[in-house]
């Protein structure tokens, strides 16, 4: 059964409390202003049990789904009807399309307000420093390429886009001679990132990589480390502004 | 001597039936593309505006505050393939976007905008746009049909019924303006008008008659032909390219005739109330009924971004059960009126 | 309508040279604080008075290029214009203290022009050809 609601006894204005009007004008301006926020003056839908049954249905057997009569523990007969709307007033509503006019008025109120509308390219939506997008190789702040090939992005690799080879250098550490990323393959889950122990992989904010043909996506280790080179101001601040939480 | 007289004479009448037919020409053109260049801005304005409603900018990139949209449109449109579905009724198929097209293009001439402005000043003005109207239904059945679609069909059923119950109001409310003018002439109707634009003593006859022209259009909230989530696309569905766009500029020379003819029937059509001076250097009788039709337009647009479709069986219900008892009951009243305030005007 | 408003605002303010430039790329009359300029040429503004500017359209860039492209942006100024960083690379330490002094300039995205990143292998051939060696006879 459907919970009673108050109504005040005014017409077809939208309610407003009382207290609100008491209290300053504006703020009573302003509820009577929102419409979309104010309490719905309207007539009650017709509950059905099927929703995919039409009215006539149940306009033709009236009789059939007249609500049973409820009494409370005394034995006095409960008027469901009695906090809501009269006949009057939801036929006051049904005829002068009260809620479709609400409902526009609401529109209406939009229409002569400002878009929201980011102008991409020219104003572009907010990004987190934790942001996962085209890859980077960094370096140490000496220009030494951080990458000691352990191949352990290699492993944790979920879409297995990443391909290493190493072999010793001729002062004897060992780096990568290959460091392939199939940008195609990449998932950008940032695992690669997070399994790094020396920091030298890393997802910069750069979201703006997209390619004419797929064979440019097929990163090799110079274009990896280039993006890092490039962008090691921006990667590193980010790196710093979330240092506290890793 | 006589022959080559009559040869000349022949001759004349030629040259003079010729030059009439270049002149009616040249008149129907002077109507045709200007209607077709608002068809264009009011698919933008209709974008524009809804955009506005969602809070939205809409298109702006082609021409500034994306004005040059519908030229885009346009050009991409043509510039597609035309499919024709291989089990289709090719001739019915290519007939309906024509005569879509056609029929609404065909309500612009009577029309007056301005005094003596009109292609034609027909006495029968509002027989002859009901007549329109009701064949405009004709391109959307032949459309479904021709189509072998069952998607187009469904869409053709529903639009065919909504249309022809829609038309039963839009005429009662078109009756009882016809009682209070007795005339059918559109240049009479808004003669009568100069006193009080009818908005205000039948304004809850406008009511329904617009709820009735949203159907008529099978606009928002009852275009349940076009019914996307449902029907593909509705009866135009195997529709492409150049057919496609027939069907687009009938639809929307529709929505734009019915805006003026509400103006004419209700705000006064090219005069304002007698307050205003009307007689000035400039004649500014086009611009009014104009302005007067942007208004309706932006009803259309504003329904559309408000109100959700109805359901099929809702929407017969609203028109047979609720709106038509109302319909007579003022076709009713208003001679009632009329009759006992000795008001009748013919 | 506040947009009629808000535009002929904006024109007054920022001068009608300003607003036809911005009417050719943004389509919209926009005003504020001019915060920098970066090497390219391309110039940040930014307008924090909510009531003039929808927040989240308070930084915006106008590319000194007519080919504009998102990827023309440096990544300091990427990092201001994305609002990861509160202050324009001018003026934040971090950024400036952190920039190393062999950083690469910025290439923007060259794809679909001769410049277009075209990959190749960076390791050495894993197979060696065998090179006939013919010792000669008797030696």
């Amino acid at each position: 059964m459907r919970v009673p609601r108050t109504w005040l006894p005014t017409g077809v204005a939208p309610r407003i409390p009382l207290n609100l009007v008491a209290s300053s004008p504006r703020a009573a301006l302003v509820a009577r202003r929102l419409l979309s926020s104010t309490a719905p003056a309207r007539a009650e839908p017709i509950h059905h049990h099927d929703p995919l049954m039409s009215d006539l249905e149940a306009k033709v057997h009236r009789k059939k789904h007249e609500h049973p009569h409820l009494f409370d523990a005394k034995g006095n007969e409960i008027d469901p009807y009695k906090g809501g709307p009269s006949a009057i007033d939801k036929a006051v509503h049904l005829f002068f399309f009260t809620e479709i006019i609400r409902g526009m008025w609401v529109v209406l109120e939009q229409f002569f307000r400002e878009p929201y509308t980011i102008m991409y390219p020219f104003e572009k939506g907010p990004l987190s420093p934790r942001f996962r997008g085209e890859h980077a190789l960094r370096r140490y702040p000496s220009g030494e390429e951080r990458c000691i090939a352990c191949k352990l992005c290699e492993a944790i690799c979920p879409a297995q886009a990443i391909t290493i080879e190493s072999e010793a250098r001729m002062d004897g550490s060992r780096r990568t001679t290959k460091y392939d990323i199939d940008m195609t393959k990449c998932i950008y889950c940032g695992f690669c990132q997070e399994a790094c122990p020396v920091d030298a992989i890393v997802e910069t904010q750069n979201q703006e990589f997209a390619t004419e043909t797929r064979e440019e996506l097929l990163y090799n280790k110079e274009k990896l480390l280039a993006n890092g080179d490039r962008a090691e101001a921006e990667i590193a601040a980010n790196l710093y502004a979330d240092h506290v939480y890793r | 001597m006589i022959k080559k007289h009559t040869q000349i004479k022949m001759n004349n009448n030629l040259t003079i039936t010729i030059i009439n037919i270049l002149l009616n020409l040249i008149d129907v053109l002077c109507i045709v593309l200007p209607v077709l260049l608002s068809v264009a801005f009011m698919t933008i304005i209709e974008r524009k505006q809804l955009a506005a409603h969602q809070r939205r900018v809409g298109p702006n990139i082609v021409g500034y505050y994306g004005l040059l949209q519908p030229f885009a449109d346009a050009l991409k449109l043509i510039l597609k393939e035309t499919i024709i579905p291989s089990q289709s009724n090719k001739v019915l198929f290519f007939l309906a976007p024509i005569s879509t097209l056609i029929f609404s293009l065909l309500g612009w001439g009577i029309i007056p905008f301005g005094q003596g402005l009109a292609l034609s000043d027909f006495s029968l003005g509002i027989l002859y746009t009901l007549a329109l109207s009701s064949l405009g239904v004709y391109g959307v059945l032949l459309a479904g049909w021709s189509a072998n679609s069952k998607y187009a069909f469904l869409g053709s059923l529903r639009s065919t019924a909504a249309m022809i119950s829609y038309e039963l109001i839009l005429s009662s409310a078109i009756l009882i303006i016809i009682l209070l003018t007795g005339s059918l002439n559109y240049n009479t109707i808004i003669e009568i008008q100069q006193s009080v634009w009818f908005i205000i003593p039948l304004l809850p006859v406008f009511i329904f008659y617009f709820i009735a022209i949203l159907a008529e259009t099978s606009r928002t909230p009852f275009d349940l032909q076009e019914a996307e989530s449902e029907l593909v696309a509705g009866f135009f569905t195997e529709h492409s390219s150049v057919p496609f766009v027939y069907f687009f500029l009938g639809e929307y020379s529709s929505i734009v005739l019915f805006s003026c003819i509400t103006a004419i029937l209700f705000l006064g059509g090219y005069n304002l109330p007698e307050v205003f001076v009307n007689n000035s250097i400039i004649n500014l009788q086009s611009i009014i009924l104009g302005l007067k039709t942007c208004i309706f337009c932006f009803f259309f647009v504003w329904f559309r971004a408000t109100l959700p479709r109805l359901r099929y069986d809702q929407l017969i219900e609203l028109c047979w059960l609720n709106l038509l008892p109302v319909c007579v009951a003022f076709i009713i009243l208003i001679p009632s009126i009329l009759v006992s305030f000795d008001l009748v005007p013919f | 309508m506040v947009s009629l408003v808000r535009t002929l605002r904006n024109m007054r303010r920022a001068g009608l040279k300003e607003w036809w430039r911005q009417m050719q790329y943004i389509g919209d009359a926009k005003y504020g604080r001019f915060v920098g300029k970066d090497q390219f040429g391309n110039r940040y503004f930014e307008n924090l008075n909510p009531e003039e500017e929808i927040p989240g359209r308070h930084r915006w860039v106008d590319y000194a290029q007519h080919e504009f492209h998102a990827s023309q942006v440096p990544p300091e100024w990427h990092s201001w214009i994305h609002h990861i960083r509160q202050s324009p690379p001018t003026e934040d330490a971090v950024v400036k203290s952190l920039t190393p002094p062999w950083q690469a300039p910025w290439v923007e995205n060259l794809t679909g022009t001769r410049g277009a990143f075209k990959t190749y292998n960076t390791a050495g051939p894993k197979i060696q050809p065998w090179e006939p060696k013919v010792t000669a006879r008797g030696a």
